[in-house]
């Protein structure tokens, strides 16, 4: 399989195993709450691409792209969001924390960036060269441990990679009503050298994703990336705001589904779509059988 | 490092301090000011950073940052030691506490250890005024996942002594985050060696809880059998020793003094087997009332004990904040007399 | 008479009453110039340094390194001459000056205020009460009512008639001490197991336990506690209880032979045997047994009624709790602590704690090698 289908691959199965969720989500058959990735998948691929076995990635209350970036199981994750024992976490955890390997998301906000700090520090201290990546959001910004955090990643070097994906909304609560300033510059305040890309492009991401990462795991200084992208989604369920007209043009112009996917034949494109719908159609299934989750 | 055999609650802290950092190198402590020659700001640190550079940071005044921080690091394998400068300070980490570092081991289904000791002086009595003067344990009692230490000021057969001893399993032995809560004025009290204790009768039970910590019991030695079970830690086990020694002098009436160590979860069998006997209870903290340690300590030894349980309260601060004048700081949170007054009113 | 400047403890910080002495920077009687540092001290919030105010020899210092010292305190005084002294100022007896708050016990006596009141308003001589158990006004009411019986008047001075209660091994090795020592008459043994009159060891049976009362009435006070109690320590300690009750002394025995560190520290009751070695800052609490040969190395602690067998050896910092038995050649290593009413066999070798009631059998090691 060439470069891009593979890409179109890991981009698709996460737009697959949302649009899986969300639809199935009236059935019952899920439980609790979920925050799902639609458009901002390339995030998670691009990004994720370029860590190694021993990097470790911490994520927020919007984790499943991240996860099945990572290498996590789809059945695993549809099992925990079901609440079954076979789930990620024993069901425990839901949708919002979940660790794996060296994978950990939890969904209180600003918490999971000193936990990332945290971690990064101990890499460092321990002498290896493992690289941590923390996922965060524009809402975030309004958190005062971030800033906390981001002093003590600067001033104690922790080999650290933030990033800040800004789908410019948080909850139901538009970014310009959140946000003052800029918020490159607040990275920047603490000495952090910060990198922005506006794209929804996975071709466009991997380069500077691929930068980055090396130059913290060899300078072993910390790098803030921040990613404008579209939140095509609600916040959970039900919960978004924003007016249909807004959501039709981001779909037009940022879904990095249909920009990648312009990239592959039709044919091909079509195959791909067919094979994730299958592998995920039967992880699901493999998750509605196993024992437990009642209702 | 000295070598000598520590006077104060102090010194043993100290030396406990050195003794985990020295025995194991993944112990890491972080805190305010904590660089010698200043050694913390109330000493406790002292000499650590001259012995171990690379494991003391001193760090900018963001305690929920470095509680977090610590969370991270004792995930991937650190064992950190976090100072909280105040214990006033401890509503700044409340939500790494409660929704980060005691949740981990469980919702992550047990796959991962958070060894993260978080060490901060409780307690009034020297001026200080509101907000750096409260003993906010009580808060963080009964939190899941959360172990909750008090040392108490006796010597015991320890090198380190008790406190120092207690201190060091904290840190070196025990896989999940502890809230080790010290108090000010504790600080400079004399462990108690045998010759300090010939008035009592003092007796060491192991707790039920895995891992188990000491559980005291003190009676006073050669007299009448007690009429009242004291219940205090920290502290407050000091003057409920003085009290008590009073009591039995001037009123004869007669008292045993029950100290946890551990203070949640809550492991309370030694207490109501004092309790069975005296059928009478008083518990004496420095937190407020209202749903503090006492609460707890009544519900539980009702449901334990019923009816058999004749004579329950419990002493603790009162006033909206705890005053910087001395006579007013005095009134607000109770001393000797006190304990002494309500004893008198429950006999 | 010397002009005295007293060096007062500075308050450092008005939160603070008291102030830690971190260094003495000078010895007593040392010269010292105007402003030079004498001592430093320090808060938790700040540090000090106490200088001298003129020049002269420092005198009368009352406090060392490690004391808390309230501030306005005098620490020591300049002097004219290194022997100044203020003859209102009692000499210090260099031992270490923290102490405790004591409530109420004259001369070791436990007594409550309502008893200690009730006795002196009835008359009663609170000398003749015993020392140990708390006292309380019932018990001075039961006294005067005459259900407890008068105890005797306090041993005369002078007065050296002792008894040894117990004829057996351990009994009359106490009487081969005694006499060696030559201080003590002994009087004879009390033995529940002998018929009255007996000669044993070349001394009278006087009796059984019933006779302490008439010899306490005819001035007897002394006596020795000569129950070994290896097999049953219990009737050695119930001996202690009569001879407690019926208001005997036990003095502490020291063979000639045993070497004692000035600095150890021995209760009452105690008896130590030939060629015992009890090193520097040693304490030996009421009742214990070191018998022949034993070798309790320096800053050891005995509580109570230990008892240590012919040849135990302790190294330093050992603490032995109460009621435990350590047998013959048995060695216990450097810091130590065995717990109560344990019983280590003979020549076991102690490397670390014992518990409460622990047993080590003779001749193995502790802990087990795997």
């Amino acid at each position: 399989m060439d470069k891009n289908t593979q890409l179109y691959k890991q981009l698709y199965s996460i737009r697959h195993f949302e649009t899986l969720l969300l639809e199935n989500f009236p059935t019952g058959v899920f439980h609790g709450t979920t925050h799902t990735s639609l458009g901002q998948e390339a995030n998670a691929v691009g990004i994720l691409s370029h860590i190694n076995e021993d990097d470790v990635v911490v994520s927020n209350h919007r984790c499943h792209g991240h996860f099945l970036a990572y290498g996590g199981d789809p059945a695993a994750l549809f099992a925990e969001l079901m609440g079954k024992p076979a789930g990620v976490c024993g069901g425990i955890g839901g949708s919002q924390h979940l660790h794996w390997r060296n994978f950990y998301s939890s969904g209180v906000q600003g918490g999971t960036v000193a936990m990332a700090a945290g971690m990064a520090l101990a890499e460092k201290l321990s002498g290896k060269d493992a690289v941590v990546v923390d996922f965060m959001g524009d809402g975030t910004l309004g958190e005062g441990i971030v800033y906390e955090c981001l002093n003590m990643i600067a001033l104690w070097d922790a080999p650290i990679l933030i990033v800040l994906e800004d789908n410019h909304i948080a909850q139901t609560t538009p970014s310009h009503l959140a946000i003052a300033g800029d918020m490159q510059k607040r990275f920047e305040a603490f000495g952090i050298p910060t990198t922005r890309l506006d794209t929804s492009d996975i071709l466009e991401i991997l380069p500077t994703a691929s930068r980055l990462i090396e130059k913290v795991r060899f300078v072993r200084k910390p790098q803030a990336l921040i990613i404008e992208t579209a939140r095509l989604g609600t916040h959970s369920k039900g919960d978004d705001t924003r007016t249909s007209e807004m959501l039709t043009r981001l779909w037009q112009t940022r879904d990095p589904i249909a920009i990648h996917g312009a990239r592959l034949s039709e044919q091909d494109r079509e195959a791909v779509e067919q094979e994730v719908k299958e592998h995920l159609g039967s992880a699901f299934q493999t998750a509605l059988e196993m024992e437990g989750g009642g209702s | 490092m000295s070598s000598k055999s520590p006077v104060t609650v102090l010194d043993s802290l100290n030396l406990g301090l050195h003794q985990a950092m020295r025995d194991d190198p993944r112990v890491i402590l972080l805190g305010e000011d904590v660089l010698d020659p200043y050694g913390g700001a109330f000493k406790v640190t002292r000499g650590l950073s001259s012995q171990f550079p690379k494991r003391v940071l001193t760090t900018p005044i963001s305690e929920a940052g470095i509680t977090g921080i610590a969370g991270g690091m004792a995930l991937r394998g650190m064992r950190p030691v976090v100072e909280i400068m105040f214990g006033d300070f401890t509503t700044l980490i409340a939500d790494q506490v409660i929704n980060h570092l005691s949740k981990f081991q469980a919702m992550y289904h047990d796959r991962v250890r958070v060894p993260v000791v978080i060490r901060t002086p409780m307690g009034g009595r020297r001026g200080y005024g509101p907000t750096h003067s409260q003993s906010l344990e009580k808060f963080f009692l009964g939190v899941p996942g959360l172990t909750i230490l008090a040392p108490f000021h006796i010597k015991g057969f320890e090198t380190l002594g008790t406190p120092g001893k207690l201190l060091y399993d904290a840190i070196a032995a025990l896989d999940f985050p502890v809230f080790f809560v010290e108090n000010k004025t504790q600080y400079l009290l004399k462990l108690m060696s045998t010759n300090d204790l010939q008035e009592y009768e003092v007796s060491q039970i192991e707790t039920a809880g895995a891992p188990a910590f000491p559980f005291y019991k003190l009676a006073l030695r050669s007299a009448p059998k007690a009429q009242i079970t004291l219940a205090a830690y920290g502290y407050m086990a000091h003057l409920a020793l003085k009290a008590a020694l009073r009591l039995a002098y001037e009123d004869e009436i007669f008292c045993e003094v029950l100290v946890p160590t551990q203070l949640s979860p809550f492991e309370l069998a030694p207490l109501f087997d004092s309790v069975n006997q005296t059928t009478c209870l008083l518990t004496i903290e420095e937190g407020t009332l209202t749903l503090g340690w006492g609460a707890e300590v009544l519900a539980r030894t009702t449901e334990v004990l019923g009816p058999s349980l004749k004579v329950a309260r419990r002493l603790a601060a009162t006033g909206a904040v705890v005053p910087a004048a001395p006579d007013q700081e005095a009134d607000c949170l109770p001393g000797i007399e006190d304990i002494i007054v309500r004893v008198r009113e429950m006999a | 008479m010397d002009k005295l400047t007293p060096i007062k403890i500075p308050l450092l910080n008005t939160n603070e009453p008291d102030a830690l002495l971190v260094s003495l920077e000078c010895k007593e009687g040392a010269p010292v110039k105007q402003g030079q540092v004498l001592a430093v001290v320090e808060t938790t919030k700040s540090t000090g340094d106490i200088l001298a105010d003129k020049t002269g020899y420092l005198v009368g210092l009352r406090y060392m390194e490690g004391e808390t010292l309230p501030a306005g305190e005098v620490l020591a005084y300049i002097g004219e001459t290194p022997d100044a002294q203020d003859p209102a100022m009692p000499p210090w007896s260099g031992k270490d000056t923290l102490q405790l708050e004591e409530v109420n016990q004259p001369n070791g006596l436990r007594i409550t205020t309502p008893a200690r009141e009730l006795a002196i308003a009835s008359g009663l001589d609170l000398s003749s009460l015993p020392h140990g158990p708390l006292i309380t006004q019932q018990m001075i009411e039961k006294r005067l009512s005459g259900q407890i019986p008068p105890q005797p008047q306090p041993i005369p001075a002078g007065e050296k008639r002792i008894l040894i209660y117990g004829a057996g091994g351990h009994g009359r090795s106490l009487a081969a001490m005694i006499r060696k020592l030559g201080n003590f008459e002994i009087l004879g043994f009390l033995d529940d197991g002998y018929p009255s009159g007996d000669q044993v060891f070349g001394l009278p049976i006087l009796g059984g336990s019933e006779k302490l009362p008439e010899l306490a009435q005819d001035g007897v006070r002394l006596a020795v506690n000569g129950i070994g109690g290896i097999s049953d320590l219990q009737v050695r300690l119930s001996v202690h209880d009569l001879l407690y009750q019926a208001s005997f002394f036990c003095p502490t025995i020291i063979h000639p032979t045993a070497f004692l560190e000035e600095s150890a520290s021995l209760e009452n009751a105690i008896q130590v045997f030939p060629f015992a070695y009890i090193g520097t800052e040693v304490t030996v609490n009421f009742g214990c047994i070191i018998n022949t040969g034993v070798i309790i190395s320096h800053n050891c602690e005995l509580a109570p009624f230990v008892n240590l067998s012919p040849g135990a050896t302790l190294a330093g910092g050992v603490t032995v709790g109460e009621k435990t038995l350590i047998g013959m050649r048995a060695t216990i290593n450097l810091n130590v602590h065995i717990g109560k009413a344990a019983r280590i066999g003979n020549g076991a070798t102690v490397k670390a704690n014992v518990p409460d009631r622990g047993v080590v059998p003779a001749g193995s090691i502790w802990p087990p090698r795997r």
